[in-house]
């Protein structure tokens, strides 16, 4: 009697959507696939003179190997970073900007390059990014996050919700919640704990966190996480996921003041989220502190704790690259500063050319002599270049351990967050 | 035992079918889901993932109605709904954009229908793979008897855009501006010539004047950035002609078809 009472409950299940029979025909005829289409525009914009500079460059060089081009990024630098610094710069980007120039980067497919603008060069620097990295598909990554939550989300919702059934306990479905984000379907669960019906409690609250902090919503899983009362169930585990979470929102203060007045049974990690706040609002005091209590011992803590030991060590024991040293060695051999910073391409792009304008201007200097305009302008070029390749080599240093510090604290954060699901399992 | 889960089979059908009229397609969705974590046979859990498939293909969330229809148990289908699975998965592959893999399935799914005719066609143009397309176009157009504009079609295909060679743009770039016309870009293939001619002419000059350094560094920096550039750009030029073209054609195809299958009707 079963069988047959539940084929029936299928059928009707599927015979009473009649919102989703959609016409095939139709939906194959109307579809919109202009978006795939491979295109070439013009940077917002630019006027007649810059497209015309954009369309002989890219005869010249293939392609743009970065983003905004050279024309366009010598105006915003003039404007952002004042007229010398602007040329300079633009001046180091003609030189970088080459196959040799770029072969220290995986480049993507052309017309995408790597986006660097004038802030680069600014001192408040953006470490570069290759755009196919960021705009590949709907992958969310850590930084494309969605607008904090407005005021009146969250628990309210659920009391004053839509229901219009019963209210009942999210208790029965908490099991099917954890399986649909187990099983990748995030939005699901979403959806699920989302449900009006649902009345209020720590396990929903836990829940809607998870959600959100599996679906990289972290605002709103901060938000529910620290919702969690002292004395539930929940409450460890949604005190260090809410830190974890806090330090990739930026905030590095907030969390310790909770983290300190914790007292249960994971000592340990709240000292391992301690000193890795530490290190990321650049206190060593407090890392030595908070990391005297490192056992080295558990097997779900210890690597990161000897990872959190050596950033504190590269970072506050050994010397940093100086910009000083990279502008000298670039002054004597042109490039050599951008090979101290790393930049092999870079460098040896640099050398070649103020190489070449160096080598002409000495020909004709021999030949014509200094005031014949031969002499002049391959002297003036050579010049611009090489002034730009100092002062770019300063600043790639200057990227350098700025890039350095970046990476130090991608780790810090990654190490303070992975032991949880250890911890958690 | 048999009354509880007889008890939850129905929660769960009474809640969709509210989901269903409130429109709520996605509460739908996971509904559906929850049929197939309640330990439903394999017969109710292929029936609940088919339903979560439609949710999402009504939403125009493609691609994860077709990961969703990929999770169906086939062997437990009868040959025409494991057909209309695969056609399904098909189609929500072509209308996510993944010509290829829609391509791919062509093989696995029957044509016994003007629609899967008519996908089949479509998912092959919009891959490049213009002669098996036609002969799916063909029978698309002719599935209910001979059709008069089928010499119309034909001779559309015979205007498909040709798949360019990276290898002959290369060799071709070293002439300029061979390459540039091999791929239709002619006003980009003259600016090209023109600055190759002028690095060759800095070449020539120097030389013919005795500066060799100048002649010999100044000419080959810019005769690399000339030629190379060209070589480059060409590359691309190939990239975006075989990228562009099918999709183009198949834009063009698809408003051929809806045409004729219109008047059909």
């Amino acid at each position: 009697m079963n069988r047959p009472l539940i084929a029936a409950a299928c059928l009707m299940l599927l015979a009473s959507m009649p919102l989703c029979a959609q016409q095939d025909r139709t939906l194959m005829l109307q579809a919109d696939f202009d978006s795939l289409l491979v295109r070439e525009p013009f940077p917002e914009g630019a006027n007649g003179v810059e497209k015309a500079a954009i369309t002989i460059g890219r005869q010249l060089l293939g392609h743009n190997y970065y983003n905004p081009p050279n024309v366009l990024f010598l105006r915003q630098a003039v404007r952002e970073i004042g007229p010398v610094r602007g040329i300079l710069a633009t001046s180091d980007r003609l030189l970088r900007a080459s196959k040799i120039g770029t072969a220290d980067y995986s480049l993507p497919r052309p017309p995408r390059g790597i986006e660097e603008g004038p802030e680069a060069y600014s001192g408040a620097i953006k470490v570069p990014t290759v755009a196919a990295a960021t705009d590949s598909g709907t992958a969310v990554s850590w930084n494309m996050l969605e607008p904090p939550v407005r005021k009146g989300q969250g628990r309210l919702q659920h009391v004053s919700g839509g229901c219009q059934a019963e209210f009942r306990s999210i208790a029965a479905d908490y099991d099917f919640a954890l399986y649909l984000i187990d099983n990748d379907l995030k939005r699901d669960a979403l959806r699920l704990v989302s449900s009006p019906c649902f009345t209020p409690s720590d396990t929903l609250t836990f829940l809607l966190g998870w959600a959100h902090y599996n679906l990289k919503q972290l605002p709103q899983a901060r938000e529910y996480f620290q919702g969690i009362p002292k004395g539930s169930s929940f409450y460890d585990q949604s005190l260090f996921y809410s830190t974890a979470v806090s330090a990739h929102l930026g905030d590095f203060s907030t969390p310790v003041a909770s983290l300190t007045g914790y007292n249960g049974p994971h000592t340990e990690l709240r000292d391992l989220q301690l000193s890795g706040l530490a290190l990321l609002r650049d206190d060593p005091a407090a890392f030595k502190q908070a990391s005297q209590s490192f056992g080295f011992s558990d097997f779900a803590l210890q690597e990161a704790e000897h990872t959190l030991c050596d950033i504190y060590n590269s970072r506050y024991v050994k010397r940093a690259k100086s910009p000083a040293l990279a502008a000298i060695a670039s002054a004597i051999i042109p490039g050599s500063g951008k090979i101290y910073a790393g930049k092999l391409g870079e460098g040896i792009s640099a050398f070649l050319l103020t190489g070449v304008f160096g080598a002409i201007t000495a020909e004709h200097w021999v030949k014509d002599g200094p005031a014949n305009w031969k002499t002049i302008v391959p002297g003036l070029l050579g010049a611009f270049l090489y002034i730009g390749n100092i002062y770019g080599s300063y600043m790639s240093v200057s990227i350098y351990n700025s890039n350095l510090k970046d990476a130090q604290d991608t780790a810090v954060l990654y190490n303070i967050h992975i032991p949880l699901r250890s911890v958690f399992k | 035992m048999l009354r509880i889960r007889l008890f939850c089979i129905i929660s769960i059908f009474l809640s969709a079918l509210y989901s269903s009229r409130a429109q709520d397609l996605e509460g739908l969705a996971v509904e559906y889901e929850r049929a197939v974590y309640s330990g439903a046979s394999l017969e109710e859990a292929n029936a609940a993932l088919i339903g979560k498939a439609r949710c999402y293909k009504a939403l125009g969330r493609y691609a994860e109605a077709s990961s969703t229809l990929a999770r169906i148990r086939m062997f437990a289908l009868t040959p025409e709904e494991r057909q209309e699975v695969l056609f399904q998965q098909e189609l929500c592959r072509f209308m996510g954009g993944e010509f290829e893999q829609a391509a791919a399935m062509v093989e696995e799914v029957e044509p016994v229908s003007q629609d899967v005719l008519l996908l089949h066609a479509l998912a092959l143009a919009y891959c490049g793979r213009y002669d098996e397309s036609e002969i799916y176009a063909a029978r698309c157009i002719s599935f209910n008897g001979t059709n008069p504009r089928l010499g119309e079609l034909l001779k559309f295909y015979e205007g498909h855009p040709r798949v360019k060679s990276e290898k002959t743009a290369t060799v071709l770039s070293f002439v300029p501006p061979l390459a540039h016309f091999y791929n239709e870009a002619y006003g980009e293939g003259l600016l090209s010539a023109g600055l190759n001619a002028a690095s060759v002419g800095i070449i020539v000059a120097n030389l013919v004047g005795g500066y060799w350094i100048s002649g010999i560094l100044g000419g080959g920096i810019a005769l690399d950035y000339t030629l190379m550039g060209n070589r480059e750009r060409n590359a691309f030029l190939v990239h975006k002609n075989n990228t562009n073209g099918p999709i183009a054609f198949g834009e063009r195809l698809r408003a051929l078809l809806g045409d004729i299958l219109n008047d059909y009707d």
